[in-house]
């Protein structure tokens, strides 16, 4: 067994030896066997340079664009946010609703008429075009058919009648109590009809004139006189029910109201009835297609148009969709609906976002800036001068930023934008310092900054030509993370109320002012929600592919 | 042993260092507050303002001057705050003691020491937020091993783009779209805790408070996971790892013996970081859902300039603060014996 063993470790070694015996037998060469002719000269008479690269060179920023490229969720975050400031941009100094003159109201566009209107884009599709599903007692929707049945009316109230059904209270036998009949209509919110007792002054009622002509439509409605109804030929009609006088004046205190309500929409005479849940107004001989008009009429019976309302102005009945149109020049049509206080969202949103994403990048610059210069000086002198500088910005980063915030505000009550810029960068640096600083102790201390060191190099240039490239990256990408903690800063401050604006909007200011309607119209809240949400979360994915990108140990990591 | 005894000194070094930075961060805020006019039409809307300034007399805060009030140096102020603090001077008229922490005048328009407006406060605070952590914790860390184990399948795509999505999104954003949702559904849950009649440990309660600790859990567990997830992907790549496999345990057995445990070291500290928090609350969920918290109160005291009130709040969120960070500096230590906090450079 030794033996095979030893002859099996042999053997390899001593077969290399016979086959380079073999060949040194068989090939043998002698110089005399070079002939001269078969040598030529790679260069005689230039010299030898490095040759250029044939490729072109990637740069550190080449590579880590190439490599942000191919984080396919950062791309479509880059393009998100490209959109959302194209929005902000665009929008505001194009959109009419932005631009409404001072002339024409006092603090840009607002219409109390168009209040908590839901969002239309399309009209007519049954799907985003301002209208809703909105369950209507028998009485309600006799009202608003015979508003709709008003000659001149082009949107009507109810765009159709989706279900009839009987509501009803029944008692534990089965057996009904009350109930009265339901209408599930499909109910356009942009039918604000004709509104009455609007005063124009007598300027504008010729422009308005002139407006029908040359757009051939009817903005100016005969006026509605329903007191001389009410006081004349309803009470008669109560006198004759046997009525006693104290309920009459009740009753007509109540249709009154129930006629000022309506803002000028109930052209027809309205009458009480007593039904199985409950007293309603219903228009008369609305069941015979017999509505009684109460048009004001002049001596000779012919329809009013304008009464005088002083030596200046006149009281008139508008179709207030054209008269709006009239009056600010596009039409009202709200893409994202409307708020409370009857602003348009869509150009709301936009201003806010425009404010929201000129604070988040304009702090984070600011901070990037103090937050580098604070860093590198910590950083690169280290010792005594960076101990004291870590305990000044321990006492800072301890205060809570909500603290400065009201203690600035309340020393400069007029302007609340710059409590919430102070309060917003006094700690928001000292991230990017202690980033930079720690940046600054990986690559001090490394030979090539020791190199550049001993050849005389100044620590300016030390600083800003060694060592700073190669933070750089880091750097940027942690203040694009900070753009968006600070629109979330700004948005939650907003939002509580901590910090007023004034006229100036942001999203957090929207989505307090949605939250007022929120029970009944969600979509004031759900549009800024949506925006921010989509907001941050793009900025975070873009932030984080930066950070991707620029690291240098996942370099390859993924190939 | 010796190693406890570092730790001790270090603790008691950082402690000193935060008394003092507590000291500085106090006189700041102090100064600044005390530079504003003390008009008792802006600060004090509800109270008689002579009883208004008579307390502001008996703290040493404002003086009489031929008829009218104006406020004493702030200096003088300062000295007779510290004074107050340890040993609080007997009211000339009353006969009573003066609070230590000064008036909080927008809670109740007599005059109520900051001290008893924040003790009630702080059952539905702490209440909430524990209840959000026991939603959180759990979930985030199970959320986070699963994204680990199942590392670059499609599984953990889908969960780390929603959970970097839920992140993103502010909580008042969750506050909001659940009482919309609430209100959509008819109301089948109170959205407003305020209203609630029942002790603060009860069922009803509990069920008040789903919304608020659901609108709270959703970014913590979003957090919880993300950082357990980066967390155990790096320990199940460590060398350790393999020998653990190696040696014939399961999976199971090295993961949740070798690779979780050491995952834990980092997310510990955040947990308890997080724990003491719960303390301070959070201003929104409370605003938005009406819980009568710590945060409302802060909330208050900015919104209606309620001074006192809010140095004391302020104060108070300063410590937790500071003390969550010392705390949390000091866990690492010993969670982990490999940490030697404040050790040199060796």
């Amino acid at each position: 067994m030794k033996l095979n063993f030893k002859n099996l470790f042999k053997k390899k070694p001593h077969h290399e030896f016979v086959e380079f015996n073999d060949l040194n037998i068989e090939k043998t060469y002698s110089t005399s066997d070079i002939k001269k002719e078969d040598f030529n000269f790679t260069q005689l008479n230039e010299s030898i340079h490095d040759l250029k690269f044939e490729t072109k060179p990637i740069s550190y920023f080449k590579d880590c664009f190439l490599r942000f490229a191919k984080n396919k969720a950062s791309i479509v975050a880059a393009c998100v946010i490209g959109i959302l400031v194209l929005y902000a941009i665009i929008v505001p100094a194009v959109d009419p609703k932005s631009n409404v003159p001072a002339s024409v109201n006092q603090n840009g566009y607002q219409d109390s008429y168009y209040a908590n209107v839901i969002p239309k884009a399309f009209e007519n599709s049954g799907f985003w075009d301002g209208t809703e599903i909105r369950d209507v007692g028998e009485s309600v929707y006799k009202v608003y058919d015979a508003v709709d049945q008003e000659q001149g009316v082009e949107r009507k109230r109810i765009k159709e009648v989706v279900d009839k059904f009987f509501q009803g209270v029944t008692a534990p036998n089965g057996q009904v109590i009350s109930g009265s009949t339901m209408y599930r209509v499909r109910y356009d919110t942009y039918a604000v009809g004709n509104i009455q007792a609007f005063r124009i002054s007598n300027s504008d009622y010729q422009r308005i004139l002139d407006y029908q002509e040359e757009h051939d439509v009817t903005i100016l409605m005969p006026l509605v006189d329903y007191e001389t109804y009410v006081n004349v030929e309803y009470r008669q009609k109560l006198e004759e029910q046997g009525v006693s006088s104290s309920t009459i004046e009740s009753r007509l205190t109540s249709i009154r109201q129930y006629y000022v309500n309506g803002k000028g929409n109930y052209w027809f005479k309205l009458e009480r009835v007593e039904g199985s849940s409950g007293n309603a107004f219903v228009p008369v001989g609305y069941d015979n297609n017999a509505l009684e008009d109460i048009y004001l009429r002049d001596s000779e019976g012919n329809l009013v148009y304008s009464t005088p309302a002083d030596s200046n102005n006149l009281n008139v009945r508008v179709n207030y969709e054209h008269y709006f149109e009239f009056k600010y020049g596009f039409e009202p049509t709200f893409l994202f609906g409307t708020t409370n206080g009857g602003r348009d969202i869509w150009t709301r949103l936009a201003e806010g976002a425009r404010f929201s994403l000129l604070l988040g990048i304009g702090v984070s610059v600011v901070n990037f800036i103090i937050g580098i210069i604070w860093g590198s000086i910590a950083g690169y002198y280290g010792g005594r001068v960076d101990l004291t500088m870590e305990r000044i910005t321990d006492i800072i980063s301890a205060i809570p930023s909500i603290v400065i915030l009201n203690i600035v505000n309340t020393h400069f009550p007029g302007n609340n934008v710059l409590g919430l810029i102070v309060a917003l960068i006094l700690p928001g640096w000292i991230g990017t310092a202690s980033l930079t600083r720690m940046q600054f102790y990986r690559f001090k201390g490394q030979e090539y900054v020791l190199a550049s060191r001993t050849l005389g190099a100044r620590d300016t240039r030390l600083i800003f030509k060694h060592i700073f490239p190669n933070a750089i990256g880091t750097l940027v990408t942690s203040s694009v993370l900070m753009i968006p903690s600070v629109i979330f800063s700004e948005s939650s401050l907003t939002f509580l109320g901590i910090i007023n604006l004034g006229e100036m909007v942001s999203v957090g200011s929207l989505l307090d002012e949605g939250q007022k309607s929120m029970t009944t119209f969600p979509h004031a809240v759900l549009f800024p929600a949506l925006l921010i949400s989509l907001l941050m979360i793009s900025f975070n994915l873009f932030g984080n592919g930066l950070r991707d990108a620029f690291n240098t140990t996942l370099r390859g990591a993924d190939n | 042993m010796k190693d406890l005894k570092g730790l001790g000194i270090y603790a008691l070094k950082r402690i000193i260092l935060m008394v003092i930075t507590f000291i500085i961060i106090l006189t700041i805020c102090f100064v600044l507050i005390r530079m504003l006019p003390l008009d008792p039409g802006q600060v004090a809307p509800g109270t008689d303002p002579e009883i208004f300034y008579r307390i502001q007399v008996s703290l040493g805060r404002m003086v009489e001057v031929n008829g009218e009030y104006v406020q004493t140096p702030i200096i003088d102020q300062y000295i007779r705050f510290w004074t107050d603090l340890f040993a609080p001077q007997i009211d000339p008229l009353t006969g009573q003691e003066l609070s230590r922490f000064g008036y909080s005048w927008s809670v109740n328009s007599a005059g109520i020491s900051p001290w008893d407006v924040m003790v009630p406060r702080f059952p539905p605070t702490i209440l909430i937020n524990v209840y959000s952590m026991v939603f959180s914790v759990p979930i985030g860390l199970l959320l986070g091993i699963y994204m680990a184990l199942k590392k670059n399948k499609w599984q953990d795509h889908a969960l780390s783009i929603l959970v970097m999505v839920v992140i993103s999104v502010p909580s008042f954003i969750y506050a909001l779209l659940l009482q919309v949702i609430d209100y959509a559904a008819g109301t089948p849950l109170p959205a407003i805790v305020a209203g609630i009649d029942a002790p603060w440990v009860s069922s009803e309660m509990f069920v008040a408070m789903i919304l608020p600790v659901l609108a709270m859990s959703f970014g913590s567990i979003a957090g919880y996971s993300r950082y357990t997830r980066a967390e155990l992907t790096e320990v199940l790549t460590s060398d350790f790892m393999l020998l653990a496999r190696t040696k014939g345990l399961t999976r199971f057995q090295a993961t949740v013996r070798h690779a979780f445990r050491n995952s834990l070291v980092p997310i510990f500290p955040m947990i308890l970081g997080e724990f003491i928090s719960v303390l301070s609350g959070s201003i929104v969920i409370e605003q938005v859902f009406s819980i009568e918290g710590v945060g409302k109160v802060f909330l208050q005291s900015v919104t209606q300039k309620d001074y006192d009130l809010f140095l004391f709040v302020g104060m108070f969120y300063t410590i937790i603060g500071l003390v969550g960070g010392l705390i949390v500096d000091l866990s690492y230590g010993i969670v982990d014996p490999r940490i030697r906090m404040g050790g040199g450079k060796q």
